[in-house]
């Protein structure tokens, strides 16, 4: 028995790289299991550690097999509409509601009054559908542009989650459980794939200005793994990241100066003592700090950008402006190699979000507005850019609406958590169709039903992980974002 | 002991440990070696059976065909059920075993099921002995019945596992003379690196050692006088009684407080969508913190957690510590109320067998435990000691707490039985409600089997189930193997940065085994010994020589090959500071530090674009008064759903779950908030002011930042250099100091308001000078307007500074608001005004009304010659000077203080907010609402409200500008730096972030 494998304090191996990598989790877990060798240290560890099990049991083939021939994806944009967009206006096409329109739900079929709001009648579509592109994929008129590139669209038409309420369900929808304090989406593929740009967080976030969503961080949160997985508020002007630029006083050359005075104390005293690679990683650390104070300012500065791309976005013109920078902002930090980009429509609390109780005319009419064209925009450019095939972009809400009103003429929609939309594009998804259906009258999920849990699966698939072996060992268990559950949709994969 | 005898001895420890450390190896997974060795025997003979037979049928049959609903109906525990086999069927053809179903399915692989989807495979020699003994005919010992836990395997613990042993050493007398007059950690740590070849480092020296130890025990840097004081002390035990001095403060109990905080997943507010504030939880953290310095019994502070309420023979017990129960989230809104309820078991049993036990009892909630020799039962019988309390759905009023009324006390978070009759739960079938089992009996945990008894059911007249009480005296009980060890071993993880078990939340087979057994043996059976002192212990550690070895080993490069982790302990550790050490250090480096015990806690200051994440934005979250804000970090006020970022950054733990050790990680966000984070900043200027006011030449300056951050001299060519780094940054900074900083609070405040009238921004009627409107420069567009010409107030004849001022002449003039500019009075009020009137009431701003807010009203005045009034809660807020010229008056009121300034000056604080108001009655400015009277005389050029309070940077940002615009002198408490302070400043940030202040040698 030996102790030579231990690494400094007892750490487990992949305490120790966290700690020596110093990125914004700049080494990934894929890096840390292919390259035990070159760090010198043995393959199997000849003795338990806390993290050991796994390390032993997923070696090298944790990646799923990826598709011959086809772009490795290598970044994820999740267009998150907070609030709950409804379905049947907007991608699940139900005639049925016609002709059942004034009726009330059957009553067999079950459901949670979420908040005890007023049940009305069954109300069909306020906004018509069209086929879109050569497909014809239905999109209603809320969404005209993003009609337009239907033929890039995977519309999953049978997402079902597991709560009513929206501090939960989207919670759930970012972390896998309606419980807090697990790590989200975008922390498991940080975790999972590391970032591609040492300079840049590897999972950012880029809230709505009317507010951040209910349940708050804990919907970018990293949960049980190290802080540093958590994503990264991003603000779109000005100074995008916290602490980012010292005041004003001694901004430019006087911190410049602060660093290099730094440095050289730090190196003095790293001298004097043995070698320590906590010391090393620290001041590495700082030159990583230094350069992230010009590149994310940087990844922020749309005037790089030509006044068409612009005028594309909506950038600069109205209701569009902060949607269309937003996005913009997405594609430049995909294009930087930022990993994760979660874009909040909708902030704060009710009509301020897509959560239409009051009128989904007036409530849908304004928040598409915001994104139809931005959203368009941005598919448009990654397509142009060859940057689609390497990116996954997600639309969608915590869940969906319900297909009858809340109350007698009554133009809003209660939660519905049993049946509602998403949609996928981009690289690995066969675009132009839709997946899964509810039933007639969009209620709940019937066909091909799509859990949270599936999608999460899905997703990490497309983004080559396999969700069953992408496991964190904590507190006597592997966790995985899918928990026991989650199965690969590969009927939608290209 | 002679020579010779010390070496036997010693001689006879290494073999026991090799001989352990042996029988470890064949326990966890060499059977091949045993199995080799007895091939060879009878198949047919018990000791075969025992060896090969059991072994492989423990590890891969039972986890799923044994107990009372074993999968398929099939039982492989005993050799009936063998023969019987199962719902599909025989399972064993005796006649030609070959073609036995169950090896049927070993060699389809479909047995053992795959696991994440990956095949397991039974080894071709497992296979084979399994034909072989099925073809004899399944030679059985008579009325042997197999238990899934019976032992260990390379799959997973039995209830041989190494924690659930007995302690290597009894907490008798023999205890202290097991190692003569050596430190017992010193001897059984030389024994190990004396088997290694290894020799430990020199003493660290002592001034590291001096700053090691404030660190360790109050989180906190000695002073410059404590440090020359120690270093100074001549006396031979001087070691000995500055670890007695530092555990006797009551500093020691705020740092080693916050590690149980984070195993009992401490916060203060629910978590989820509302996030409320769990009202007392503060009490609970004070309770800890006394609890450590009056070295409270661990076996009582275990108790009185789980149990106070259940101790109980007199009314008057303290329920404080059973705020513990009451730590975890909480939804108010769970999707199914019904299944919530069993999430909350879940997390007490969690974390109460994580904190006191360090096992995973959780994880048998749908199964047995997959690794630790937990079965389902005992996850149940753990989860109803917990089910006659108020887990079920009640009034969300009570945060998932009992009726405050059943408590007696209603100033509490705290824990009681509130259906103590509950029958105790059923055992639910993969862990769902809807499948239930059997009812469990109560009993103590299976997994130490010596303990283990049942739980008589409470009377039926009881008012508690009693229940919890018994559970805290099983885990205290002096012959519990895991009890002792997991304290013992929590303790040592602080003072080395990791356990003697690494996994301190974790003992069982997931976590990581001891590296030095025996030494955690003797320190468990020693702080059973010593009744169960924490402090003892601290001491025994302190004066080892283990603890003060040096960071640095002369042969370190190559220790570093053999041990590259230090588990043997050939040096000291070197750690970083914590999140909370780097914050108080920093307030402690330049004075400021409040070490105030006790009591609620503070908001700290927290940047606006941290609270966008917010959905209510700033609505939730008012940074607590400057006198608040220079408190330790253990009182800053924790949010789940907004965890202070600065602290986040440096890795504090989210309090979700128990957690027994922080991560720590170095990334770039770290240093970013180090160098531009507005603390630090401030913290930086503070110390530079400090020092310049001594009005010593620079390089004492400079001699003396080093003295108070690093704890040494500086040498002379780092003084070299930073008198050239001052140098070169005053010339710099001089150039543009600027009012940079006071401008971003501006804007920030400026934009935050929710009514802004001017002067400069006036409706006037175009004949005469007479004021129609004083538009609103908020974004509310609450426009004060006023149509009768009478009221109307004039545009003065004077200018201030240039600039219009708006004149009421005492003579019925005023203006009526459009809508409540405030709908709270946590509040900001700040106007440019002059006052020619008295002595009588006069109002600037009111919504007092006679038939509906008459004692309840907001309004802001003066009365008398010169006293400003603040509703009628406050008529006595400050008396004002020199009323005739303009002044700016600010009024901020916070939750449970009220500040008043004159032109930057403070001239009232009450100690209490203002009493509860109504702010739906019209608003007017100058005079007092409804009563057509209390008409202000004199001028009005500038009223602000904002709805929050200020922080004083913000308020004097505000103050300034409307001085600079009006040219009123503002008293400013902190002047704004010169470029001489900032240099300095510049340098102490510089040092607030190297590694020497911010790693412990």
């Amino acid at each position: 028995m030996t102790h030579s494998f231990q690494f400094p304090c007892g750490q487990s191996r992949r305490e120790w790289i966290w700690q020596a990598g110093c990125g914004f989790a700049g080494l990934s877990l894929l890096d840390l299991l292919s390259s035990e060798n070159a760090f010198g240290f043995p393959s199997e560890p000849t003795e338990s550690t806390p993290e050991s099990p796994q390390a032993k049991s997923q070696p090298k083939h944790l990646a799923a097999n990826r598709r011959p021939g086809s772009k490795q994806i290598r970044s994820c944009i999740f267009l998150t509409m907070n609030g709950a967009p409804s379905q049947v206006d907007t991608f699940d096409y139900k005639p049925a509601l016609r002709k059942y329109a004034g009726k009330t739900l059957p009553k067999d079929k079950n459901y949670i009054n979420s908040g005890g709001r007023k049940v009305g009648y069954l109300t069909p579509e306020w906004r018509a559908f069209r086929p879109g592109g050569e497909s014809g994929l239905l999109v209603s008129d809320y969404f005209p542009r993003i009609r337009e590139h239907a033929d890039k669209l995977c519309v999953l038409n049978s997402c079902h989650t597991d709560s009513h309420a929206h501090g939960s369900a989207l919670v759930a929808m970012n972390t896998g459980k309606t419980q807090i304090g697990r790590p989200s989406l975008g922390s498991w593929t940080v975790y999972g794939l590391g970032s591609e740009n040492e300079d840049l967080p590897g999972y950012v976030v880029m809230l709505d200005n009317r507010g951040g969503p209910i349940s708050g961080q804990a919907n970018w949160s990293s949960g049980f793994m190290p802080a540093s997985h958590a994503g990264t508020p991003f603000r779109s002007q000005g100074q995008p990241i916290l602490d980012l630029d010292p005041p004003e006083s001694i901004r430019g050359m006087p911190q410049k100066r602060e660093f290099e005075l730094l440095q050289k104390l730090n190196q003095s005293h790293a001298a004097q003592r043995g070698t320590d690679a906590k010391l090393l990683s620290r001041m590495k650390s700082y030159e990583l700090a230094y350069r992230m104070q010009s590149a994310a300012p940087e990844a922020v500065d749309l005037s790089q950008e030509s006044a068409e791309t612009l005028r594309a976005y909506g950038v600069g013109s109205g209701v569009t402006n902060e949607y269309g920078r937003n996005c913009l902002i997405a594609r430049r930090l995909v294009e930087r190699g930022v990993r994760f980009v979660q874009l909040y429509s909708g902030g704060g609390h009710l009509e301020e979000t897509w959560d239409a109780h009051e009128s989904i005319e007036k409530n849908h009419g304004q928040h598409a507005a915001e994104v139809d064209q931005p959203i368009a925009a941005l598919l448009e450019d990654l397509h142009q850019r060859g940057l689609l095939e390497e990116t996954l972009v997600i639309w969608g809400g915590e869940f969906g609406r319900m297909p009858f009103s809340e109350g007698k003429d009554a133009p809003g929609r209660n939660h519905n958590p049993y049946g509602y939309s998403m949609w996928l594009a981009g690289g690995g998804v066969r675009g132009g169709m839709n997946y899964g259906e509810t039933d007639e009258l969009g209620f709940e999920a019937v066909t091909d039903r799509v859990h949270l849990h599936d999608l999460h699966a899905t997703i990490l698939h497309l983004m080559g992980l396999d969700h069953e072996r992408l496991t964190y060992f904590y507190q006597g268990r592997n966790e995985s974002l899918t928990d026991v559950g989650g199965r690969v949709l590969d009927d939608i994969l290209a | 002991m002679t020579r010779p005898n010390i070496l036997k001895s010693l001689t006879s420890l290494v073999c026991c440990v090799l001989f352990a450390t042996m029988a470890s190896h064949i326990a966890r997974g060499n059977e091949t070696i045993v199995k080799d060795a007895i091939l060879a025997s009878d198949v047919s003979h018990a000791k075969y059976f025992e060896s090969s037979i059991a072994p492989l049928i423990v590890r891969e049959c039972l986890e799923c065909h044994t107990s009372e609903d074993p999968s398929g109906g099939l039982d492989l525990s005993n050799r009936d059920d063998w023969l019987r086999g199962g719902e599909s069927g025989g399972v064993i053809d005796l006649e030609s075993s070959e073609s036995s179903y169950l090896l049927e399915r070993i060699r389809s692989h479909e047995m053992p099921p795959p696991v994440r989807g990956t095949t397991q495979v039974i080894p071709d020699a497992d296979y084979e002995t399994l034909e072989r003994w099925i073809e004899k005919g399944l030679p059985w010992p008579e009325n042997r019945v197999l238990d899934y836990f019976e032992r260990t395997n390379k799959k997973r613990a039995g209830r041989d596992w190494w924690s659930l042993q007995p302690l290597a050493y009894q907490p008798d007398e023999s205890l202290e003379n097991a190692f003569g007059s050596t430190n017992p950690i010193d001897a059984l740590v030389q024994q190990k690196l004396t088997k290694e070849g290894l020799t430990p480092a020199p003493t660290a020296n002592r001034a590291q050692l001096i700053r090691r130890i404030y660190y360790t025990l109050h989180g906190l840097p000695p002073t410059a006088e404590q440090q020359s004081r120690h270093l100074a002390d001549q006396s031979p035990n001087w070691w000995e009684s500055l670890v007695d001095e530092l555990l006797d403060r009551p500093e020691y109990g705020q740092r080693w407080a916050r590690y149980w905080l984070d195993v009992v997943r401490y916060a203060d507010t629910s978590g989820y969508e509302r996030d409320q504030e769990k009202p007392f939880a503060w009490k609970y953290r004070d309770w800890v913190v006394d609890a450590l310095n009056d070295d409270m019994p661990y076996a009582d502070f275990v108790r009185l957690q789980l149990a106070a309420d259940q101790y109980s023979e007199t009314e008057s017990v303290d329920l404080t510590p059973t705020g513990f129960l009451r730590l975890g989230t909480w939804n108010d809104e769970p999707n199914e109320p019904n299944e919530y309820q069993y999430e909350r078991l879940e997390d007490l049993v969690h974390t109460t067998s994580s904190a006191f036990l360090g096992l995973t009892v959780k994880c048998a909630r749908c199964h047995s435990h997959k690794f630790d020799p937990i079965s389902q039962d005992d996850y149940y019988q753990f989860a109803s000691i917990f089910w006659t309390g108020p887990v079920n759905p009640q009034n969300k009023k009570w945060l998932g707490g009992p009726d405050p009324a059943s408590l007696q006390q209603n100033d509490l978070l705290a824990w009681v039985d509130t259906r103590p009759q509950q029958p105790p739960l059923h055992v639910f079938k993969n862990g769902d409600p809807d499948s239930p089992l059997w009812q469990v009996e109560m009993r103590t945990p299976s997994f130490v089997p010596s303990l283990s008894r049942s739980i008589d059911k409470p009377s039926p007249q009881a008012s508690t189930s009693g229940y919890r009480r018994e559970m805290a005296e099983w885990i205290v009980h002096p012959s519990h193997p895991l009890t002792w060890r997991i304290m013992a071993n929590r303790v040592w993880q602080q003072h080395f940065g990791v356990g003697i078990v690494s996994t301190s939340n974790n003992f069982g087979f997931q976590g990581e085994e001891p590296t030095h057994p025996k030494l955690l043996d003797w320190l468990a059976a020693y702080l059973i010994r010593e009744h169960g002192s924490i402090k003892s212990l601290h001491r025994l550690i302190l004066t080892s020589s283990t603890w003060r070895q040096s960071v640095e080993h002369p042969e370190s490069e190559i220790y570093a090959k053999k041990d590259a982790g230090n588990r043997l302990l050939w040096r000291a550790n070197r750690q970083r500071l914590d999140a909370e050490a780097i914050r108080d250090a920093m307030l402690s480096a330049t004075g400021e530090l409040d070490l105030r015990l006790g009591g609620p806690g503070f908001y700290g200051e927290i940047s606006e674009q941290a609270l966008a994440g917010l959905s209510k934005k700033s609505k939730v979250w008012t940074p607590s008064p400057p006198s608040e804000q220079r408190r330790r970090s253990l009182y800053q006020f924790i949010k789940r759903g907004l965890m202070p970022p600065m602290m986040r950054t440096f890795d504090l733990c989210e309090a979700n779950q128990s957690v027994g050790r922080r991560d720590v990680t170095t990334v770039p966000t770290q240093a970013l908030t180090l160098m531009n984070h507005q603390f630090v900043h401030e913290r930086s200027e503070i110390l530079a002011k400090r020092l310049q006011a001594t009005k010593d030449p620079l390089d004492l300056q400079i001699r003396s930042m080093w003295r108070s951050l690093l704890h040494r001299e500086i040498e002379p060519d780092e003084l070299e250099g930073a008198i050239e780094f001052v140098r070169q940054q005053s010339l710099d900074v001089a150039q543009r100091v600027s009012r940079s900083d006071t401008a971003e609070a501006l804007h920030r405040t400026l934009s935050s308001t929710t009514l802004h009238l001017s002067a400069s921004c006036l409706k006037t009627d175009s004949d005469t000078s007479r004021v129609l409107a004083i538009l609103d420069q908020s974004e509310h567009e609450n426009h004060a307007l006023q149509f009768t010409s009478i009221h109307q107030p004039v545009v003065s004849d004077q200018t201030w500074n240039g600039n219009p001022v708006l004149w009421f002449d005492g003579n019925k003039r005023y203006l009526k608001l459009q809508s409540k500019p405030i709908e709270d009075s946590l509040c900001t009020l700040i106007a440019v005004l002059s006052d020619e009137g008295g002595p009588g009431h006069r109002e600037i701003i009111s919504n007092w009304n006679s038939s509906s807010n008459v004692g309840t009203s907001f309004f802001v005045g003066l009365t008398n010659q010169d006293t400003i009034r603040i509703s009628d809660a406050f008529s006595s807020a400050g008396r004002i000077t020199n009323r005739s010229k303009p002044f700016v008056i600010s009024v901020v009121s916070d939750t449970s203080t009220v500040q008043v300034y004159q032109s930057g000056r403070q001239i009232a604080e009450m100690n209490s907010g203002l009493p509860q108001r109504k702010f739906h009655t019209p608003w007017v400015i100058g005079q007092q609402g409804n009563i057509n009277g209390e008409y202000w005389h004199g001028g009005l050029a500038e009223l602000i409200m904002i709805p929050r309070a200020l922080s004083g940077a913000e308020r004097s940002a505000v103050e300034q500008a409307f001085g600079k615009k009006y040219r009123i002198a503002i008293t400013s408490a902190s002047e704004p730096a010169d470029a001489a302070t900032l240099a300095l400043s510049s340098l102490a940030r510089v040092l607030f972030n190297s590694n020497e202040f911010i790693y412990l040698d």
